[in-house]
């Protein structure tokens, strides 16, 4: 399996360019190259999902074990760029708009197929186990829903259904789900282990196997068409690139808003010092796959790129261009160096949960109770991620930038000299 | 037992309606008079903010508002025990809890420093609780031997939606046995709000970080990289009120969800957002004091106050308001008062001190 290892780190830390300021610092080139950046990103995502959509087919067309297996790598895959993207959505309405229908977690699996309803029921949701996959029709509020079949646009109707975010039926998390089943084991070793004979109609385990590929095969196809979506909006005239190469100094706040956010109140908080201070397995992105720490670390790297202006695509080639360090060197060369050396540790610290699961010691595991070392692995990466974001400030703030943190800020009024 | 019942007496107090309207600005609420006002009124101008002054007054503020949270979990740590052992009735120990939530209240809006260093903004208030993470937890602490329960440093190892105040809150308010996991729970929580006061105003505390703000310091290279942190968290705290405390009951028109309402079971959901709120005008107030200009301040503090009388004219609680059209939207009106109060906060405050909002616990999603 193409699992993300620490070499891959190694390469990717390496590509970027030095902290000196290669580049002129011009805002508006600054956040051309951000966008291009983004639309890479996002173009990688789209190919290794349509890897992935082979993968389907192939497990469709001859279930066993080993298209499952490699149905299961094209996912870990895919996560690999689109983890990557994920900077650019705080701060880019039209990516945070979007978001959701790919990447929604956490979930009430139970929505979806069969699951062990010591594990995954929620009080809170009375669609937690309604298990769309054996039951071609159900109700939603007093209305009766027609799910005899499986389409994209079924899927698109229950996301997110009656409110209730828990309510995941496509993207990432959804396939995952379908690949995997759930993870059993607790903080214990092992990942979910669903029996390929579960897409096997012939051989069904499971039950309602001809429905569970049905929803697998839909869940694909959807996440292509929201990634093409997505693509588009970053390409020319695409209204993700309008939002940032417009105003070059607006681009740049959501560009800061972007790693700043994804730094301390995501992924250092709800992400993961949530799963710390729960101790719940279930509290780790990639719950099914076991897979967590990859997408932490590609988070990681994600910032990075977008402070270095440069993003290794996944054919080996290289985007970049200026960079928001430029223009931070100019003002101040002390901080556009310490900023650096921050978002080093804190691939480094992610790098550390890839370290351990490479070991055999998954990031679920790492949240035990009796784990106090695998608990202060994670915090450490905690630690490091909230620490990087008072320099973001900084170099917020030295750059002349107002309003970076503020949603729809309207505070640009005092751009600073560097900019005229 | 005297000490008790003083303790008792006063968290009926707090826990009073009449209490909760009495905290006007004016005097402390300890009685005295805050002695350093800042700067005369007169248009302080950008760039002469005395950074210094603020951060003084401003952890005074803190220090009264963290101790109070201290004390109240101390008290309810004695009157859990004090109950179990049957000298306590029911209703004291509610009421106890109630003080202690609403000395926690205040300090929701300060989730970074030592809060974020122990969790605790998660240990004492898991809340929102998306998927039943409460109720759970306490199921298997009440799985465990009873004097297992009863011993904080079993509850210390134990989910951290078990540990805190929405953990106690569905002891007291359902069906499930009280004694003796309402020690242990409350006697962690007494040793967490003793440690989050320490880890704030011991020996080299994040007060000490903040008073030696400069190149060297590890967190705040500036005075005004404090002050900035501060006026993060009165902006952080209207979010959580605005987005959490209202919206997540609010839901949509066509599906309000009263159960996502904070604290729904005892009814305490408007108390808290009373006192929250209670606890940035303070800040404001004392804190930041003279160094925002006069008119600017009171105008401010006007809209603190039209805020809560909106809440007190919802007429009843959060949880039941949501699902009635016509009391609906006096949550919503509310709400669109607390975006106004951020935004005229951005408009007048941010610009006077010099400073903006930084990252914060709200930026995820």
């Amino acid at each position: 399996m193409p699992r993300p290892t620490l070499r891959l780190a190694a390469l990717l830390l390496s590509a970027a360019p030095l902290a000196t300021a290669a580049h002129a610092a011009d805002p508006a080139a600054v956040v051309a190259n951000y966008a291009d950046i983004a639309h890479a990103g996002f173009e990688d995502s789209l190919i290794r999902a349509r890897e992935l959509n082979a993968a389907v087919d192939a497990l469709i067309a001859a279930p066993s074990d080993a298209t499952l297996d490699a149905a299961r790598a094209a996912w870990i895959a895919a996560r690999v760029p689109y983890q990557q993207t994920e900077v650019f959505r705080f701060g880019n309405p039209v990516v945070d708009d979007w978001e959701g229908k790919v990447n929604a977690w956490p979930l009430d699996e139970g929505l979806i197929d069969y699951i062990d309803p010591m594990l995954g029921a929620n009080d809170e949701n009375p669609y937690s186990v309604v298990n769309v996959i054996a039951n071609p029709t159900f109700e939603i509020s007093g209305t009766t829903v027609d799910a005899t079949e499986i389409t994209p646009a079924l899927l698109e109707s229950l996301h997110e259904i009656d409110g209730i975010e828990a309510n995941v039926a496509t993207g990432y998390h959804a396939i995952e789900f379908l690949l995997w089943g759930q993870d059993l084991n607790g903080t214990g070793p092992g990942a979910g282990a669903r029996p390929a004979s579960d897409f096997d109609p012939a051989n069904c385990t499971g039950g309602n196997c001809d429905r569970r590929v049905a929803y697998l095969k839909a869940a694909t196809d959807l996440l292509i068409s929201d990634l093409e979506d997505i693509v588009a909006a970053w390409g020319e005239g695409g209204q993700g690139r309008a939002d940032v190469t417009a105003d070059p100094l607006q681009g740049m706040v959501m560009a800061f808003t972007g790693m700043g956010s994804l730094s301390y109140g995501e992924l250092a908080g709800e992400r993961m010092k949530l799963g710390v201070l729960l101790h719940d397995p279930e509290e780790e992105q990639d719950c099914f796959s076991d897979n967590t720490h990859a997408s932490h670390f590609f988070d990681g790297v994600g910032i990075r790129n977008v402070y270095t202006g440069s993003y290794t695509r996944i054919d080996g080639s290289i985007v970049e261009g200026p960079s928001l360090q430029d223009v931070v060197a100019s003002a101040d060369a002390d901080l556009a160096t310490n900023l650096l050396s921050d978002l080093d540790a804190s691939v480094a610290a992610l790098g550390g949960l890839v370290a351990s699961a490479e070991a055999g010691t998954a990031y679920d595991q790492l949240l035990g109770m009796g784990n106090p070392e695998g608990n202060a692995l994670v915090q450490t990466a905690i630690d490091a991620l909230v620490a990087q974001t008072r320099n973001i400030e900084r170099a917020v703030d030295v750059i002349g930038l107002d309003g970076v943190g503020i949603e729809g800020s309207d505070s640009l009024d005092a751009p600073n000299a560097v900019f005229q | 037992m005297i000490r008790l019942t003083a303790l008792l007496f006063t968290a009926a107090l707090l826990a009073s309606p009449l209490a909760a309207e009495s905290a006007a600005p004016g005097p402390l609420p300890d009685g005295s008079h805050n002695t350093e006002p800042g700067l005369p009124s007169g248009a302080p101008e950008r760039g002469e903010i005395d950074h210094e002054a603020l951060r003084r007054r401003s952890l005074d503020v803190l220090e009264r508002q963290f101790g109070a949270f201290d004390s109240a979990a101390a008290g309810l740590a004695e009157v859990a025990a004090a109950h179990c052992t049957g000298e306590v009735s029911e209703d004291a120990l509610k009421a106890q809890f109630a003080a202690t939530w609403l000395a926690w209240a205040p300090l929701d809006s300060y989730q970074f420093g030592p809060i974020q260093n122990t969790g605790a903004a998660l240990t004492v208030n898991f809340w929102p609780d998306k998927k039943n993470f409460v109720g759970r937890g306490l199921r298997a602490l009440l799985e465990l031997p009873p004097d297992q329960q009863a011993d904080p440093s079993v509850v210390a190892g134990a989910s951290a939606a078990a540990q805190g105040l929405p953990a106690l809150e569905m002891l007291l308010y359902t069906d499930l046995p009280l004694c003796p996991a309402v020690v242990g729970i409350s006697g962690y929580m007494a040793g967490l709000s003793h440690e989050v006061y320490q880890q704030w105003f011991g020996a080299d505390g994040w007060a000490d970080l903040a008073r030696t703000a400069g190149p060297d310091n590890p967190v705040y290279r500036t005075a005004e990289e404090f002050t900035k942190t501060l006026y993060t968290a009165v902006d952080f705290g209207l979010v959580r009120v605005a987005e959490a405390r209202l919206g997540r009951p609010l839901g949509t028109y066509e599906h309000s969800f009263p159960t996502r309402a904070e604290a729904w079971r005892s009814g305490l959901t408007d108390q808290i957002i009373h006192a929250q709120l209670r606890g940035l005008e303070d800040l404001i107030e004392f804190g930041f004091a003279g160094d925002v200009r006069d008119p600017d301040r009171a105008w401010i503090l006007q809209i603190f106050g039209q805020a809560h009388d909106r809440l007190d004219a919802i007429g009843t609680t959060i949880s039941e308001a949501v699902e009635d059209p016509a009391t609906r939207f006096r949550v919503e009106s509310l709400q669109d008062k607390i975006a106004y109060l951020r935004s005229e906060f951005a408009r007048t405050v941010g610009p006077e001190l010099g400073v903006d909002t930084g990252f914060s616990a709200a930026d995820g999603d």
